[in-house]
């Protein structure tokens, strides 16, 4: 009811502001907007430019035109997802052409001190490396979900379940190990369960910043292993109105998805308010391996948004955005097993039981997942070179799973059966506020920049159900940090400090089956952070980076007890956990030329208390469908280290090649043996071909062909799985598009791509379905998009 | 500046709400989670063919449910060698209130239910034969009899199966996918 009538909202005001659109006529100044590459230029479309308050979006060709007074002086700004923003003034005079050169946020293929100071901006950290996917890149390759379509980025894999949940990891951890944040908030949901994927819908991000090493000084306790930051779609701020309808089919599970967006933007009161719009519906059937269907995999999506943002002239911006993600997804039945015996006669089959028809029906074991997230945000220059920014985020994750077991209703009640069928069997409801507080010291001032913060999170989660796997609980954490740089001529120095503290409440239970007293849980600790970064010459630099961080235990390492039904093991909590605390250290050395580009980065994290579940093989449980292998969450010495190469050439202006290697090894340093689940290790090679003008019909048309291949993990404990790890397998990709220009910033932008192009028959080691089926099979997929503008 | 303090207020009103988290928490009418859906006793009863007084009764139970206490198993099947036993097995969920017979739901569900009872190779010699049939005359195991052997075998155990069939068809001979119930009853022959 709330978010409709918040929708119901902003659709009245923006209705009241789009009509109000002024112009003036003075001179007219056509605007060229390029991306610096090498000696040629290449125009960029979508830039947006700002002249004083008013401003446009560059065409497909990296054009713009407006009118603005001869006498006057302007500033001029222009942004685009990715690239370093421009700030220039525009002085009186008869000038009719600026051209504007931006810049991608890369350290190396810029200036040194400038982008730093950019970066500072940005990220409170300088010298971590962080990797940009644009919306173009993310455009030509946007999966089914936010961790397909960031499978294949360096140091990037996921933990799949089917073809509908995809949990990132990156270098080897991943859920409570990883922040996700989604428009400025980090997202929670019940972040713990591998078959719990992020809920983000993939076709409302605009860009995505992946943040390597431990972050935790600027994001808190769970940046462990890093950030994925997902940011939302540009929005336009300049005066006008544009549209969006984008669609995307797949054919291994006949999915089909439809989204519409409107971007409006108008002057007001000094300013420019802009508002976006866009909602989105996806419908999949059954997934398919190579040779089989797997049964109750279909999944339906229904996601919108609304956001909203206001720009003074002054330099305050205030942006609200609500956003709301609803899925139902089912579970592989094969997947969701009742004994021991059951999964290791399952696993000697290795496919489905049966033959299943292809459908769209998703029946028990199922989930439904709601989630919506409110984020506002407030921006203040409180003078020339500090800023202050407030960001308040609001979630609501509401988690609901359906078993399939023990519904042992005469047929005949069909009402019974669907009342049974209708209850979860375990609902999860987590409500999480959060306020963070930052004043940035963005220009240097005698050669150093710094950022303070403090933050606050404050979250409930009610639990209903006959599945008890975590009580209720309340948590509280507060921390607060300070960050510093010294930009030197070609050093950054960075060093930056955080103490968090974190409370848990868990009220008393009682059960037959359960009983929990009344607990009040305390943790604290401090995050650090140092690094250095030397630009040795304009191609190359080399970063190093110290950090630790820490955790406290989730609330399902410290209450867990019940049967995973996915891994049939008996997985038992220990309330005396303590906190899990990282040592990290990351080596990254760039070289750049115009047409070559290569990045190496070895890195290493220790870890003190490593939480993980280990066998206790002595007490097996005894239940009345049999005997399970009980697992006892523990803490451990860990190491993770690896290795990440990646080399770019372009062989002419037209063409280039990239190979990447990802190597990751974890080791549990207590018992001597390979850390469980850390990815295989892969190597990647990719050939693309772009062109400006294809047939003089097509703009920006480009085609790829990629392969990959990945190694048998032959790291791992023998005794901690059913199952050894698969085998390794490559896998073929090929992608085409471009853009079809209809009109004046009108066209429709096409991509076909072919995933396992020779529909073979493999499995990842990180996949929940290994033990039951392979992964997806061939898989072709048409995206189709049409921009227009109304205004 | 009215401009900043206009917008102070606009924020501020939006951060209200965080002053008060506990608006949001209403209290959902919970099920009661006392119960669950499996067996907690499972009951074998063996009688004698030919001295109906020789009656073996055995209680498997686990009233706490998976985990927690361990389960308790009340008695030793001690069969005489060389008998016949009548034998039948009953289930109940004593975590209920009132207490449920889920024998009962076996049966109005019987296509889709089938027992397995495998001796372990100590006591290999010992023969189990279902009596009682489904609609479509398979096997449904609520029934048996157990042949006792003369033979130098002594103790071992009885694993039993109760297979829930829903995702594949019951053919009467193979196990399912989805086991409801699988226990072992120790045996001595005596």
């Amino acid at each position: 009811m709330f978010s409709r009538a918040y929708l119901c909202l902003w659709v009245i005001l923006f209705l009241c502001f789009a009509s109000d659109i002024y112009t003036q006529n003075m001179r007219i100044i056509s605007i060229v907007t390029q991306l610096e590459k090498g000696l040629a230029n290449k125009a960029l479309s979508q830039v947006s430019v700002l002249i004083g308050t008013k401003g446009i979006r560059t065409d497909i060709n990296g054009l713009g035109w407006l009118t603005v007074s001869k006498t006057a002086t302007y500033s001029l700004k222009a942004s685009y997802p990715g690239y370093v923003p421009v700030q220039d003034t525009l002085l009186p005079g008869d000038d009719t052409t600026i051209t504007i050169v931006l810049k991608e946020i890369k350290l190396y293929q810029t200036n040194k001190i400038t982008v730093n100071a950019d970066r500072n901006t940005v990220y409170g950290t300088a010298t971590q490396q962080i990797k940009v996917i644009s919306s173009k890149e993310l455009d030509e390759h946007r999966g089914q979900t936010l961790g397909e379509s960031l499978n294949g980025q360096l140091g990037i894999t996921t933990i799949q379940t089917g073809s509908s949940i995809s949990k990132p990891v990156l270098r080897g951890l991943h859920s409570q190990r990883l922040l996700i944040s989604n428009a400025g908030i980090a997202q929670e949901g019940q972040q713990w369960g591998a078959e719990h994927a992020p809920e983000i819908d993939i076709l409302s991000i605009g860009s995505i910043h992946i943040l390597k090493g431990a972050a935790g000084v600027e994001y808190g306790p769970g940046a462990m292993g890093g950030m994925i930051k997902v940011e939302p779609p540009s929005m336009m701020d300049t005066a006008g109105l544009k549209g969006i309808i984008s669609s995307n089919l797949m054919s291994n599970n006949r999915q089909g998805s439809l989204s519409g967006s409107l971007d409006g933007a108008t002057s007001l009161y000094r300013g420019v308010l802009s508002l976006k719009v866009q909602g989105s519906v996806r419908k999949a059937g059954d997934m398919k391996a190579a040779s089989y269907v797997l049964g109750n995999t279909a999944f339906t999506e229904k996601n919108a948004f609304i956001s909203t943002s206001y720009t003074h002239n002054n330099g305050i911006i205030v942006k609200s955005r609500f956003s709301t993600f609803t899925s139902e997804l089912g579970i592989f039945k094969g997947s969701h097993i009742s004994n021991l015996s059951d999964l290791l006669l399952a696993i000697e089959r290795g496919k489905p039981l049966k033959e299943y028809e292809f459908s769209y029906a998703i029946a028990n074991p199922k989930q439904y997942i709601a989630h919506d997230l409110w984020a506002n945000s407030m921006s203040i220059p409180l003078s020339e070179n500090i800023n202050a920014e407030i960001i308040h985020g609001w979630q609501f994750n509401d988690r609901k799973e359906f078993d399939a077991h023990n519904l042992r209703i005469p047929k005949d009640s069909v009402n019974a059966l669907n009342e049974a069928l209708a209850i979860p069997a375990m609902k999860l409801q987590l409500v999480t506020q959060s306020l963070d507080i930052k004043f940035k010291i963005q220009q240097p001032i005698h050669n150093i920049t710094s950022t303070f913060g403090c933050s606050l999170q404050d979250q409930h989660n009610v639990r209903s159900g006959k599945v008890l796997l975590i009580p209720d609980y309340t948590s509280l954490n507060i921390g607060s940090y300070i960050l510093a740089n010294y930009i030197d001529k070609s050093m950054i120095y960075n060093i930056g400090i955080r103490y968090d503290k974190k409370n848990i409440d868990i009220p008393a239970l009682s059960t037959p089956i359960r009983k929990i007293q009344d607990t009040s849980l305390f943790f604290d600790g401090f995050s650090g952070a140092a690094g250095a970064l030397w630009q040795y010459d304009t191609n190359i630099q080399c970063t190093i980076n110290f950090g630790t961080a820490w955790r406290a235990p989730q609330i399902n390492e410290l209450f867990s007890n019940d049967i995973h039904h996915g891994t049939a093991q008996f997985e038992i909590g220990d309330i005396s956990l303590k906190k899990e605390q990282s040592f990290s250290m990351d080596i990254n050395t760039i070289y750049s030329e115009p047409d070559f580009h290569a990045e190496c980065s070895i890195y290493s994290m220790w870890f003190d208390n490593y939480i993980v579940m280990l066998p206790d093989k002595e007490f097996p449980t005894v239940t009345v469908r049999g005997t399970f292998p009980t697992f006892r969450y523990s803490q451990t010495k860990a190491i993770i280290y690896g290795l990440e190469l990646m080399a770019e050439y372009h062989m002419n202006d037209w063409s280039k090649v990239t190979v990447q290697t990802t190597i990751t090894k974890g080791d549990d340093k207590t018992n001597n043996s390979p850390l469980f689940q850390i990815p295989a290790n892969r190597y990647q090679a990719n050939i693309h071909v772009h062109k400006q003008d294809f047939l003089s019909i097509f703009h920006d048309a480009f085609a790829e062909f990629g392969c990959l291949f990945v190694s048998t993990q032959d790291r791992f404990a023998p005794n901690l799985d059913y199952a050894n790890p698969p085998l390794g397998y490559q896998l073929y990709n090929i992608s085409f598009g471009g853009t079809i220009h209809t009109g004046y910033d009108k066209y429709i932008s096409c991509t076909m791509s072919a995933n396992n192009i020779f529909n073979s028959d493999y499995r990842d080691y990180l996949s929940r379905y290994r033990y039951f089926s392979a992964d997806q099979g061939f898989n072709l997929t048409f995206r189709c998009s049409y921009s227009f503008s109304l205004l | 500046m009215k401009f900043i303090r206009m917008s102070i207020y606009i924020f501020s009103l939006c951060l209200v709400q965080f002053l008060f988290p506990s608006c949001k928490k209403t209290d959902p009418v919970k099920p009661p989670v006392n119960e669950h859906d499996y067996a907690t006793d499972v009951i074998i009863t063996l009688v004698n063919q030919s001295n109906p007084q020789d009656t073996i009764i055995s209680t498997w139970s686990d009233l706490d449910g998976p985990g927690g206490n361990s389960p308790t198993i009340s008695d030793t099947l001690r069969l005489v060698k060389g008998k016949k036993y009548n034998g039948s097995i009953t289930l109940y969920n004593k975590s209920k209130n009132p207490i449920e017979n889920i024998t009962n739901e076996i049966i109005e569900l019987a296509d889709e239910h089938q027992f397995f009872y495998t001796p372990s190779s100590t006591i290999n010699s010992l023969i189990v034969s279902i009596l009682d049939k489904d609609s479509k005359n398979l096997p449904i195991g609520l029934l048996f009899t157990i042949d006792s052997p003369i033979s130098n075998q002594d103790i071992g155990l009885l694993n039993v199966v109760l297979s829930h069939y829903d995702d594949s068809p019951k053919d009467g001979i193979n196990r399912s996918a989805e086991t409801d119930i699988e226990i072992d009853f120790p045996i001595s022959l005596q």
